[in-house]
């Protein structure tokens, strides 16, 4: 039975990226440091991620075996749409209220989706028994208010950020319960898996 | 050389007491949750409590972590001599 699994680096006061995210500060001032325990090279501006040897390398692999993605538009533009291809042409489902512009439209893997329980239907369905990568502070907040969030894999960041995107805010006042299921202790970064309970 | 060790309960998502605390539910509804860990049904977390304490010969705190605290660790704290019931 697949799984949607959300997959973030977040810091250890909550922050998946630092303040004034834009086009071309896509992770905010000082955020590139919650991703350098992924990067094989000190450039958090590269494209795509490279391979860490050990327990970093481990988790790396598990995230691109994934069968089908699910990111939010403000995941998915600032980083270029990752080409129209994140990896091994896996299909891509973006959680947006707007239609895309003519060029990303076009991109064969990618389709968009205005409905979070409907976009990970499909990205399961299109998985077949592989998990689902989620990623996106929007898109997690939707489908955990939503109940369609399986797991999370929270890359714990040994920084306090003091500011920038919070990666749990407009939850609300119930609380979900999560079963920890793994802890990895990588280079740099502490990897903890959850299981929602529902 | 000492060092001095914040110590502190939180949820995944940052929070260290739930939502409307009041006199009687001090950690605001389901706030315990965030400490069962430490509680005598739980020996690995019993454990880790009473290590951190041995290893403890002061404490600060907050006015208001104080007076939540009095149920649990009386008036002297949890560095007192007896162990902590």
């Amino acid at each position: 039975m697949s799984a949607t699994v959300l997959y973030m680096s977040m810091s250890l006061d909550g922050f998946i990226a630092g303040p004034n995210e834009g086009p071309g500060n896509g992770l905010g001032d000082g955020g590139h440091r919650l991703h350098e325990w992924a990067l094989t090279g000190a450039d958090a501006d590269r494209k795509g991620v490279g391979r860490s040897a050990g327990v970093n390398g481990q988790v790396v692999d598990e995230f691109m075996a994934t069968g089908a993605v699910v990111a939010g538009r403000g995941t998915f533009e600032p980083a270029g749409g990752w080409g129209g291809d994140h990896h091994d042409g896996v299909p891509i489902f973006v959680l947006t209220r707007q239609k895309p512009d003519s060029e990303t439209g076009q991109w064969p893997l990618v389709s968009y989706v205005s409905d979070v329980s409907t976009a990970m239907t499909e990205a399961k369905q299109a998985a077949g028994d592989k998990n689902v990568l989620v990623h996106g502070a929007g898109t997690a907040q939707l489908a955990l208010a939503a109940g369609v969030l399986d797991e999370l894999e929270i890359h714990l960041i040994p920084v306090l950020l003091g500011q920038g995107r919070r990666l749990f805010d407009h939850l609300g006042p119930e609380h979900i319960e999560l079963e920890r299921t793994r802890v990895l202790d990588g280079d740099g970064v502490t990897h903890m898996h959850y299981r929602v309970q529902r | 050389m000492s060092a001095a060790i914040f110590d502190m309960s939180m949820s995944l998502d940052g929070y260290i007491s739930a939502a409307n605390p009041r006199p009687e539910a001090p950690l605001g509804e389901g706030g315990e949750a965030l400490h069962a860990w430490a509680r005598d049904d739980d020996p690995p977390g019993r454990d880790m409590l009473n290590r951190d304490v041995a290893g403890t010969r002061a404490m600060i705190c907050g006015r208001t972590t104080y007076d939540v605290s009095i149920p649990w660790w009386q008036a002297d704290g949890p560095t007192r001599t007896e162990s902590p019931r």
